[in-house]
């Protein structure tokens, strides 16, 4: 019977998976992001791209099909110019829909840190998640997507890097660092690096209630024609 | 139309935004989740005369660029600041997880003979390296 007590503690009772994949049309940076996430979560499963004529909502059946409780879905739009994020808690929700900006891969050289392929993470949020109720969402929602289950079959029984969620700027700003000391806490970075702009809040996934929105919330394709509006008015100025 | 738009009084449900995260909320203890909630690490004199170079070379370049903005709005300069907040609570996860995990009798560091599957190649790993040492080279030639 004491076999049994012990087989019973290091058993893999966490079954969190999560379902990584994207819509047709998103840029070569966007795939790369999204593998690297695929390699950093071994509890992710992937899927061949969705067609971009399907509605949003298929993504709940293609889950369930994979035995998925949770997906990361990547969208391009604009000629690969805008990347969109879902996030959702697949049938029951919430979701939410992230502005992806400033993509840095794993792949890039300035990023001098590694770790185990599969090793679990330590996750830190700053205080802010707890100010605002749709932060709180998001933070569970983030924790229970990106933390790797306890005795994961394919995890790596070593701590060896960390994840940063910080709010500046009503953005959420992800960093994922080596630890090279453990006891003076020296970091280096691994990649990759990406801000999620927050746009909303769903009830359930992929569908629902909105429960929040971003009041500050401007699309890149509004925010490319004012840009493009105040330049205009540079030379305006000049004839005149 | 855009500026219509952006009156418009935006949604926040804060009565379903706790009731769902009430529903979402599994009790699992801390070890299956590894989250934790942190003020940023205290600023290590290393980190500290970084920053203070960092600014005083912006200086020199802003200077150079007849830039009267000042630099509390130089965006390079304000990347490296952020950056060093975002390491700073990174340091202070470490620093409160480890001791955590070591009290809960896990051990926490790989041992050196201990191989296994890394997250970048080895090959990849090589060209940081190169790009590192062909960095340091060019720096001592301008100096």
């Amino acid at each position: 019977k004491p076999k049994n007590v012990a087989k019973a503690k290091v058993s893999w009772t966490n079954k969190q998976r999560v379902l990584i994949f994207g819509c047709r049309g998103i840029g070569f940076r966007d795939r790369h992001l999204m593998d690297d996430l695929r390699t950093l979560m071994p509890h992710s499963r992937t899927d061949s791209k969705m067609q971009r004529k399907d509605t949003l909502f298929v993504v709940n059946e293609i889950a369930e099909m994979k035995n998925c409780n949770k997906c990361l879905l990547f969208e391009g739009r604009k000629g690969r110019k805008d990347l969109y994020l879902w996030a959702s808690n697949i049938a029951r929700g919430p979701s939410a829909k992230f502005l992806v900006e400033n993509v840095h891969t794993m792949a890039e050289l300035k990023m001098t840190g590694n770790c185990l392929k599969s090793s679990r993470p330590l996750l830190s949020f700053d205080k802010n998640f707890d100010a605002h109720p749709h932060l709180a969402v998001l933070r569970e929602l983030f924790t229970q997507i990106f933390s790797v289950p306890n005795h994961h079959p394919k995890s790596q029984p070593f701590f060896d890097h960390v994840y940063t969620f910080t709010v500046v700027d009503d953005k959420i700003w992800f960093r994922n660092y080596q630890i090279l000391t453990e006891e003076d806490g020296s970091l280096a970075e691994i990649g990759p690096r990406f801000v999620l702009n927050p746009i909303k809040v769903f009830e359930s996934s992929f569908c629902g209630q909105t429960l929040w929105e971003n009041p500050k919330y401007v699309t890149p394709t509004a925010h490319r024609s004012m840009m493009k509006r105040m330049k205009a008015g540079k030379y305006r100025d000049n004839v005149q | 139309m855009y500026e219509k738009k952006a009156n418009r009084p935006r949604i926040n449900n804060t009565v379903g935004l706790n009731q769902k995260l009430a529903e979402l909320e599994v009790k699992l203890p801390w070890i299956e989740r590894l989250d934790l909630v942190n003020k940023l690490a205290p600023l290590a004199p290393e980190l500290a005369f970084q920053e203070n170079q960092h600014l005083k070379a912006r200086e020199k370049v802003l200077k150079q660029a007849k830039v009267t903005a000042g630099i509390e709005r130089d965006a390079v300069h304000n990347d490296f600041k952020r950056e060093l907040l975002f390491y700073r609570q990174a340091q202070a996860a470490v620093l409160e997880a480890i001791p955590r995990l070591k009290s809960m009798g896990i051990k926490t560091k790989r041992p050196e003979d201990y191989f296994a599957q890394m997250a970048k190649t080895d090959e990849h790993m090589q060209k940081i390296r190169e790009k590192i040492v062909s960095k340091q080279l060019t720096e001592e030639r301008m100096d």
